[in-house]
């Protein structure tokens, strides 16, 4: 008999197609836990590079490839698991991530190509977009000119595409790369020689005819524009942060250079890149020596009877509103190297530019250009050498000029000026000055004024430093942003990315709960909002209206508005590294990381094609990862043949399908109890659900029996068939993917709960019903609003609610799982009852009376 | 107190960083090189009260300098900074005679307060130095 048998049994069957059903759920849960990791980790490293911008850390080029690598290896993991677990539906990120990791990379290596350009520029054609073609120096000089009409010297600038032209015209490149090829940089005297080798190699090379000759036109245009003869002062223009050592301060200016001496000048200048010191640079970090080029200005002198600098901001009393002013006799070279004790006039920066303080001193020598070329001492005539040597209306146009460039520019300047003969005055040079803060952003304990003003909050973490100050706006929902108001403070349960529409507008936000790696944190910071986040209790404690300061740096919620503190926030905002090289790469680096495109997953641009940053992606992968598991348990599933059934007394047929943890190992049979389910969402929801008497058929009105299928549910045995749809449960410990049919309606509900707060949520969906669609949204609303005061956020749309809980600890979280449980059974065909809004309203009380208290 | 610090590392980005934190917080002169080649022939040239090295650097490791220092001026404090933070790499720069470690990155206050220890630490080295030649039989 037992031979007969298996004679029918299929031969090597496999596995049953549920158990691999099984197998693939629970790799993709698998797949999201990673992902779920994954995002954290990103987050993280998106906090910190931030952290590190903010100008408090000193960090190198070495910190930022590691952690961009590190980003970029998470970033491409979030990818490749959300195609994991949604069966590659997203294929496309993968080619927004290569882009902008290709980006980035090049960032990181300085690929800097010389732009072909024209051999030389004049100036009335350079503007701050030239500063690849002629360097930084040429293009902001380029830039007073033309964009802010300001006087400077006629010029000419000779571009980085002419240094390319002048080595390949004598074949140099070969020979300078063989040297550099053999030599080693750990040996100094080696270095010594080659770099001098080198140097003499581009010294000895005559000008090609070429360059001859457009020096030659472009030094008689000057000389026609002037009608004389006239000097040039030359000044080298690196282009790049990667030459900057080349020069090592001694090929900055050359003064009073004759027409015929340019193109010496100019060997000089390109010769200079070849010091030791920049060789060992660009060797040793692996550069590529020939994309480095050199630029260089050449501008008519002016035969200054004065000259000195302005600098936008007094930086020994970076208070003082005003500009001030150094000068002296002759040339301002000697202010620039402090050879000279000059007159100092702070003068105001707005109308009417008005001398505020002066400081004389006695001015005995002067540098001057000399006929024979160059420059030399003089002594200051015996009359001028005790008064000043600006009169006030001229210190008035340099203060007027001053608050223009400082606007232009957007940041304080250090600029150099000449006073000709006429006293007409000519810009030489400006360039971002480095202003430090004086003084040291004191504690709350070291500000006495402080205790004046009561301390509402002392809790929670930074998520944006800095300190604001306005009146308590309340925000439980996404709708009451609405009436925000301009200079508000904007206090909310959970953190959330809806929040960035009033970042704008908003002078600080505080919440209850949150970390410093979420995604509002990160907007908050892009937003400079300061930011306090964790605080428990803010929107219990904090009154709708109150007037209050917070300190985000010191986690500080005061009563009251204080000035004192939010003027220290002000001038501790400032970054002093902002303009070094590695903070302008920095900012470049952190535009394709940072900035949140991506806010609103209603929106229909909230698609891969509209990710433009690693956060886009992170945000994106995140939120519809979420939303695939979200539908997992509402996808099709065949005859679960090996899948367990929930021992209920409901009509229910509930099947669990564990994950992993959900169910006690030793369970042995078909049906679980409750008792033998691990996962702790499940128990705190089923808890809920059982605790309520199961309703037998509501009671229907003459328009009730219109519907159809309301009909259909109120007949006799009619129940039985609602129940006859089987609903699943993926659970695992921590986990519960639960899919409820109760007839006509169908509600979602996941929860994943792990060990941090920070990825704790419930998502929760309601759609459909039985009975007319005004009785369905009724019930819908009724649902909308006991969530809301569960404190889900909700959202409702006619027959459909859709509600999210955020960032909860877990005991919280079972006692809303509780309570979901209840309100599940007690809202089952309550839409059949919805005759009118009152039964909505005492439904709503009746509920909250006697099943949430 | 007024000091001489030198800062080597091959990253300009640090050196100027650092050389910009030095000039805002305190009031002592700083000089820098990207190569640590130069180091010796500056240290034989002119005292300095302090070195701030990198570990990691071609041509002389930071193991190197400390060593190079210690027989140029063994009394100058060298502070190692470094990305590769490891223990084994702080002990070895401790036993040879490092006077502090840190590693990259740091913050602002960190290095400053290691800097203005540092200096301390050199000022009354100097000052014991010259109080012990005082009472030395032979001085008096």
């Amino acid at each position: 008999m037992g031979k007969l048998k298996d004679l029918f049994r299929p031969k090597n069957p496999g596995p049953h197609p549920n158990r691999k059903m099984e197998e693939q759920l629970r790799q993709k849960y698998g797949a999201f836990r990673k992902l779920l990791a994954d995002n954290q980790e990103v987050l993280e490293i998106i906090t910190d590079l931030e952290e590190k911008y903010a100008g408090d850390y000193i960090f190198d080029m070495q910190y930022l490839r590691a952690n961009i690598r590190k980003l970029s290896e998470k970033v491409y993991s979030l990818i490749h698991l959300l195609n994991e677990i949604s069966n590659l539906k997203y294929g496309e990120l993968y080619r927004i991530h290569e882009q902008i990791y290709q980006e980035l990379s090049d960032l990181l290596a300085k690929k800097r190509k010389i732009p072909v350009d024209d051999l030389v520029l004049s100036f009335d054609r350079i503007a701050l977009d030239k500063e690849e073609s002629v360097g930084g120096k040429m293009a902001n000089l380029g830039e007073l000119r033309n964009r802010l009409g300001l006087p400077v010297p006629e010029g000419f600038a000779i571009t980085a595409y002419t240094y390319k032209a002048f080595i390949d015209y004598h074949h140099l490149q070969e020979e300078i790369s063989s040297r550099l090829n053999q030599l080693d940089i750990n040996n100094l005297e080696d270095l010594i020689v080659v770099s001098r080798d080198i140097q003499q190699l581009i010294l000895e090379k005559p000008l090609p005819p070429f360059l001859t000759e457009i020096l030659v036109k472009s030094y008689q245009e000057l000389t026609e524009k002037a009608g004389r003869e006239v000097r040039v002062a030359v000044r080298s223009s690196a282009l790049g942060e990667d030459s900057r050592l080349s020069f090592a301060g001694q090929y900055g200016t050359i003064l009073n250079v004759s027409g015929e001496n340019i193109g010496e000048k100019y060997k000089e200048i390109v010769a200079s890149k070849f010091t030791p010191r920049a060789i060992f640079y660009f060797i040793g970090k692996g550069f590529r020596e020939e994309d480095i080029a050199m630029g260089m200005g050449c501008m008519m002198m002016v035969p200054a009877k004065a000259g000195g600098v302005i600098y936008t901001v007094d930086p020994g009393n970076p208070q003082r509103p005003e500009a001030v002013i150094h000068a002296h006799w002759g040339l301002g070279k000697t202010v620039v190297d402090g050879t000279v004790t000059p007159d100092i006039f702070w003068v105001s920066k707005e109308d009417p530019f008005r001398v505020v303080e002066s400081s004389m001193a006695r001015k005995e020598k002067m540098v001057i250009a000399t006929p024979e070329g160059g420059i030399g001492w003089a002594e200051v005539p015996q009359d001028l050498q005790e008064g000043p040597c600006l009169s006030e209306k001229l210190i008035g146009q340099l203060g007027r000029a001053a608050g223009a460039i400082e606007d232009h520019f957007g940041h304080p300047q250090d600029i150099e000026w000449a006073l000709d003969e006429e006293d007409r005055i000519y810009f030489l040079q400006t360039r971002p000055l480095k202003v430090f803060s004086q003084k040291k952003i004191p504690s709350p304990q070291e500000i006495p004024e402080l205790s004046q003003f009561p301390v509402l909050l002392e809790t929670g973490v930074m998520g944006a430093q800095g300190v604001g100050s306005g009146p308590v706006f309340l925000a439980n929902q996404e709708r009451d942003l609405v009436n925000f108001p301009a200079g508000g403070i904007l206090v909310a349960r959970t953190p959330s990315p809806k929040w960035v529409t009033v970042m704008s507008k908003a002078r600080g936000i505080i919440t209850d709960l949150g970390s410093s790696a979420s995604h509002m944190a990160a907007l908050a910071r892009e937003f400079r909002v300061p930011t306090i986040l964790n605080t428990q209790k803010a929107s219990e404690i904090l009154a709708p209206g109150l007037e209050v300061t917070v300190d985000a740096t010191h986690c500080r919620v005061y009563q009251g508005r204080i000035e004192k503190l939010i003027e220290y926030a002000e001038e501790e905002a400032v970054n002093p590294f902002e303009d070094t090289p590695l903070f302008v790469l920095f900012d470049k680096i952190l535009t394709r990381i940072v900035p949140l495109n991506l806010v609103d997953p209603t929106e229909p641009d909230f698609t891969p094609a509209h990710c433009r940053t690693f956060h886009d992606i992170t945000r994106f992968t995140h939120q519809t990862a979420t939303q695939e598991m979200f539908s997992l348990s509402t996808s099709p599933l065949t005859t679960p043949g090996e899948a367990l059934r929930l021992d209920t007394d409901t009509p229910l047929e509930i099947l669990l399908i564990d994950l992993g943890g959900g169910i006690n190992p030793g369970f042995k049979g078909k049906k679980v109890k409750l008792n033998q389910i691990l996962s702790w969402p499940m128990q705190a929801f089923w808890q809920g659900v059982q605790s309520m008497k199961w309703p037998g058929p509501k009671p229907l009105d003459m328009k009730g029996f219109a519907s159809v299928v309301a009909q259909t549910a109120a007949e006799p045995g009619g129940e039985n068939r609602i129940y006859s749809e089987k609903s699943y449960a993926l659970l695992s410990r921590d986990y519960l993917n639960f899919s409820i049919r109760l007839g006509y309606h169908l509600s979602t509900i996941e929860v994943l709960g792990g060990s941090g707060e920070n990825e704790n949520y419930i998502n929760f969906i309601l759609k459909g019903g039985g009975a007319t669609i005004d009785r369905r949204d009724r019930r819908a609303r009724l649902v909308a609003t006991i969530l809301e005061k569960l404190g889900f956020q909700v959202g409702q749309k006619l027959d459909l609610v859709d509600a999210r809980l955020i960032h909860h600890p877990r005991e919280a979280m079972e006692k809303v799982l509780y309570s979901l449980g209840k309100l599940t059974v007690y809202t089952k065909q309550l839409d059949m009852v919805m005759f009118n809004e009152a039964i909505v309203e005492w439904s709503i009380e009746e509920f909250v009376k006697e099943h949430l208290r | 107190m007024r000091g001489k610090i030198l800062i080597v590392d091959d990253e300009l980005d640090i050196l100027e960083l650092l050389e910009m934190i030095i000039a805002e917080r305190t009031s002592h002169q700083v000089v820098t090189t990207n190569n640590p080649l130069e180091v010796p022939p500056l240290l034989k040239h002119d005292p300095f009260d302090l070195l701030i090295t990198d570990l990691r650097m071609p041509g002389l490791s930071g193991m190197d300098l400390i060593r190079e220092a210690k027989t140029i001026d063994p009394d100058m404090p060298v502070i190692v900074i470094t990305a590769y933070g490891s223990s084994q790499s702080a002990e070895e720069a401790i036993a040879e005679g490092a006077y502090d470690y840190i590693t990259k990155p740091f913050r602002k206050d960190q290095i400053i307060i290691t800097i203005n220890r540092a200096m301390e630490w050199h000022a009354m080295k100097k000052e014991l130095a010259a109080l012990r030649a005082q009472h030395r039989p032979d001085s008096r």
